[in-house]
């Protein structure tokens, strides 16, 4: 049971640090990425080709890091002259695209099977040890990204983000390179969420396309939505509370009869309602963002 | 005003909706429930429980076979448990679903191996989801059983790790000698772009070509789509003698359908286990198909059929039920012999036991590298939407 | 060639009937609706669950457009205009819960197994080089009618010219006296009535499953938005070009330039209107045939 709550929290910890990077995007920014698994597969996928060529999992996160960053800054060019919606629908395409080109590409990527037996975590150590130091880790880079996080949304820059989201125009028109800053903070969310995907593929010691379908995308969006849009507390918070609930819905068939079918339905329609009943009801989410006052006396 | 006028819309049409709702679910429910099922009542004397676990497809593509596999494994469970049980206890088997994705049962073999603590786990179907979990179970010292899989990838998943279905080169071999013995000298092959649908395009390529055969063309489908016509027109424009085609779930019925319209039964069609697309397809589509199987369904695994038939209703939905009642009675088996059920005794016990083992399916004797030596097949034809071996 | 041909007018038709409901919607209440494609999903499981209970395809066809195109309204009132309120960013994301809460509940009430409509297996007859089923025949036939029909009302209705006023400017129509809140009923019950066909006219060629829909949402958006967000014309165009263009790109045998068989995989066929997507937005955001698009 133990072992279990741990993988648990490692779970948590991984998709705390993609809410932490969606969060810096939809919630700060107002970018609306609904590719954003298509970072986190690059992620994995660069840590499983870089062990298959016996790159060493160190290179595979760098590579992933950067490839994600350039992909993400790319991107975020591309939003240049659209609206939120088109630029949605963009990112979506793009995140399908990629996971096309992964199915396909046998001899790189695996195709449809993936790649497995990618060198595990902490493989010296075993059992409960294994566990808590796996979460340790995981633990630490969370706060890694917190923290960068928090640095870039305190201060000005985060002020500059925020008037984005709220008037492009009139942050361009108050001097700001609006383009820029959007290529920026993409670039570095991207980086970020692939760092969760690399982790994560080492982890379960495999990635395969079915890893980056759209749905994973839907969830994380819950976590920032329901934590609290534009607050990286909220954003850890959401992960943890909607990774929770998809998790441990599971149990559900031996409370309640049902088939296979409809656990597997109904786990996904509570995440669904969860975000629904957040954005008729309470669409600053649990954490709101707490806005700083322009207080002379401060 | 327009508040109220909402609500009442609102309460007007949700009403309306559940109607529909219901008279769906009645609709959709009608059909799927069988005639009355029975399965064996379980021995009374038997006290206390032996767990064991399985990750199967109950949702996804590959729903139907993944049903088909839990079934196999509730009857064997209930036989074991009307007979002896397991160690004078009664066996029970928690089946988790894997979703028809590797990540997804990675985590419910996770649940099996940290909450319920099972000592071995029967699983999965597509050996792109048997491979990463058994290397997990392996890592996690836990016994795997696959009963489903037949990439030769899985024999080197670890030494925990076990098949009691014969892996592609057996069937590969098996079905090129079969055509070859009809006289075809062209085949084109279609089957599903995972490591099942690859590893059964070369192995059967490979024999028919030693046989003197030639390969026109093989697809690789991907799964999931609504329409094949791209694929089938591009087999069907190479032009070979016969078609060989392996495919599963509702792809199946797509693959089947579009086939049929397309014309393409006008040709000999040879089917690479039938019955995991023969249930699920028009019969009007698979009509004179001649193809292969498991041995399940043969003569020889009479009794077995006639218990399936009973406790389920009717006859089998796919070719892998015997296979998952092979692997829970031959894990019982182990159990028993290893006293316990410490996996590293189990592991042990397991090619001792399968040696002069006989299941539904024929002899399980397990190799070096635990997977099946022998794996009897079975040649047949559909009439009727019915499998008949000959 | 002709089954290139045949192929796109297929293909063609059912993304042309999804993309011109999406584009109504779009270009009159400026909501980007990633939820449309559902409509067409739920059209087809209930003339499924229908024709299962008794009723003859046709009867069961009707009554499901009907009562998806009546459930659209209320979801508008009750979910999308509320979320709308909220801004678009908050839209967008209501969107796709509804969404995902559609696949879900269609999935938890019939069970992932593909569902079929009482459509007798046919065989296809050649036109040249083709094979094509009779169904075939009709879905293209009921589709290019349909679409006809559309523009047909569009342009020549009163109706048609309420919406398209509510388009150019809303509050300008308001204040000349159109009532949106009716106009914005009729554009659901057109758009996901037409949504609800074309999700009936591609399960009797292939199957009822919850992803139906799903499968074609970026078709859809690019054909919407290639064609210029707003503009019907430009929808349905560009829906069977994309269909041609894909359809082609498929048949190249590439591997002709080097030894033996060089297609691209099938399952790229979506990569074809992606492409065509990204290239249309990056160069010509506003779309073929749309108006200058406004800043989000």
């Amino acid at each position: 049971m133990v072992e279990y709550l741990l993988g648990l929290g490692v779970l948590v910890a991984v998709y705390a640090i993609n809410a932490v990077s969606l969060n810096l995007q939809v919630g700060v920014t107002g970018l609306m990425n609904f590719g954003q698994v298509a970072f986190v597969g690059i992620g994995g996928y660069s840590v499983a080709i870089c062990g298959r060529y016996g790159l060493g999992w160190i290179t595979g996160f760098i590579v992933g890091a950067v490839l994600a960053g350039a992909f993400g800054a790319a991107v975020g060019r591309l939003g240049r002259t659209l609206a939120s919606d088109y630029w949605a629908i963009a990112t979506l395409a793009l995140a399908e695209l990629i996971r096309l080109v992964v199915l396909n590409q046998d001899r790189l990527t695996g195709g449809p099977q993936g790649i497995g037996d990618i060198t595990g975590v902490w493989g010296n150590l075993s059992g409960p040890a294994r566990a808590v130091a796996t979460l340790a880790t995981v633990g630490v880079l969370l706060v890694v990204a917190a923290l960068i996080a928090q640095r870039l949304t305190g201060g000005q820059y985060g002020r500059v983000l925020r008037t984005i989201r709220e008037n492009q125009d009139l942050a361009a028109s108050l001097g700001h390179d609006v383009v820029s800053a959007k290529i920026r903070i993409m670039a570095l969310s991207a980086a970020l969420a692939s760092i969760s995907g690399s982790f994560y593929a080492m982890y379960i010691s495999f990635i395969g396309p079915s890893q980056l379908l759209p749905f994973a995308t839907f969830l994380v969006f819950t976590m920032v939505v329901v934590g609290g849009l534009g607050n990286n507390l909220g954003a850890v918070a959401g992960a943890a509370l909607i990774a929770v609930l998809y998790d441990v819905t599971r149990f559900l068939p031996q409370f309640i009869p049902l088939s296979a079918d409809q656990v597997a339905s109904l786990r996904i329609l509570v995440v669904g309602v969860v975000l629904l009943a957040f954005l008729l009801t309470r669409t600053r989410g649990l954490v709101p963002e707490t806005m700083r006052t322009f207080d002379a006396r401060r | 005003m327009r508040y109220l006028e909402t609500l009442r819309l609102g309460r007007l049409a949700f009403a309306a909706l559940g109607v529909v709702v219901v008279t769906a679910a009645c609709a959709a429910g009608g059909e799927q429930s069988p005639a009355a099922t029975a399965l064996p009542e379980p021995n009374a004397a038997l006290q206390g429980t032996v767990v064991i676990g399985a990750v199967l497809p109950l949702t996804g593509t590959n729903a139907t076979i993944g049903k088909d596999q839990k079934r196999g494994i509730d009857l064997a469970v209930a036989d074991i448990n009307s007979r002896n049980g397991v160690l004078g206890k009664r066996l029970e088997v928690k089946v988790e679903d894997s979703e028809g994705r590797a990540d997804a049962a990675i985590q419910a073999a996770r649940k099996l191996v940290g909450v319920d603590k099972v000592p071995a786990v029967i699983g999965e179907y597509s050996s792109g989801i048997t491979i990463p979990l058994q290397q997990f179970l392996q890592s996690s010292n836990v016994v795997g059983v696959n009963s489903g899989s037949s990439s030769t990838e899985i024999r080197n998943t670890g030494p925990l790790q076990f098949s009691v279905i014969g892996l592609d080169d057996v069937a590969g071999a098996f079905t090129a000698k079969a055509l070859r013995d009809k006289g075809y000298q062209t085949i084109a092959v279609l089957a599903p772009n995972n490591a099942y649908g690859s590893g059964i395009v070369k192995s059967v390529s490979a024999a028919f070509q030693k046989l003197g055969g030639k390969v026109t063309t093989s697809g690789l489908y991907n799964e999931g789509q609504a329409d094949y016509r791209q694929e089938l027109q591009r087999l069907r424009d190479s032009n070979p003698d016969a078609y060989v085609l392996t495919t599963y779930g509702k792809d199946g019925t797509t693959i089947n359908s579009q086939a049929f319209e397309l014309g393409m039964t006008d040709k000999p069609v040879f089917d690479i286990y039938l019955s995991q697309d023969v249930p699920d397809a028009d019969p009007a589509s698979v009509q004179g198909r001649v193809g292969m199987d498991v041995n399940s369904i043969a003569a020889s695994g009479k009794a077995y059929q006639e218990s399936y038939r009973k406790a389920f209703g009717e006859e089998f939905i796919s070719s892998f039920n015997g296979l998952s009642y092979d692997a829970v009675s031959l894990l019982a088996a182990a159990i028993d012999k290893a006293g316990g059920t410490d996996p590293a005794a189990i592991a042990a016990a397991l090619p001792q036991v399968s040696d002069t083992f006989v299941g539904v399916t024929g002899p399980l004797k397990l190799d070096q590298d635990g997977q099946r030596v022998d794996q009897p097949y079975v040649i047949a034809t559909v009439d009727d939407g019915r499998i008949v071996p000959q | 060639m002709m089954e290139v041909l045949t192929d796109a007018a297929v293909r063609g038709s059912i993304v042309a009937l999804l993309a011109v409901g999406l584009t109504l919607v779009q270009g009159t209440l400026r909501f980007a609706n990633i939820a449309h494609v559902e409509f067409a999903t739920l059209g087809a499981y209930g003339a499924a669950a229908l024709t299962g209970a008794g009723l003859t395809l046709w009867a069961g066809s009707v009554l499901s457009i009907a009562g998806v195109a009546a459930f659209s309204v209320v979801l508008y009132r009750v979910v999308f205009r509320r979320l709308l309120a909220s801004g678009p960013m908050i839209a967008l994301i209501g969107a796709l819960a509804v969404g995902i809460i559609a696949r879900a509940l269609l999935q938890f009430v019939f069970g992932s197994r593909p569902l079929k409509l009482p459509v007798p297996l046919s065989r296809g007859m050649s036109i040249g080089d083709a094979t094509v089923t009779p169904n075939q025949i009709r879905l293209v036939v009921i589709a290019v009618v349909l679409l006809v029909l559309t523009l047909a009302v569009l342009r020549w209705t009163q109706l048609g010219r309420a919406i398209r006023a509510v388009a150019a400017d809303p509050d300008l129509a308001e204040v000349s006296g159109l009532n949106r809140a009716r106009i914005a009923d009729m554009l659901w019950l057109v758009s996901a009535g037409l949504a609800g066909a074309a999700g009936i006219l591609l399960a009797m060629d292939s199957a009822v499953a919850p992803e139906l829909g799903f499968n074609l949402l970026l078709p859809v958006f690019a054909a919407a938005i290639v064609g210029g967000l707003g503009s019907v014309a430009g929808a349905i165009v560009a829906a069977y070009a994309i269909a041609l263009a894909e359809a082609l790109i498929l048949r190249i045998d590439f591997g002709s330039f080097v030894d033996g068989f060089g297609y691209i995989a099938v399952s790229y066929r979506p990569a074809v209107g992606f492409v065509l997507l990204v290239a249309m937005l990056a160069l010509r955001p506003q779309g073929l045939m749309g108006k200058a698009v406004r800043r989000g």
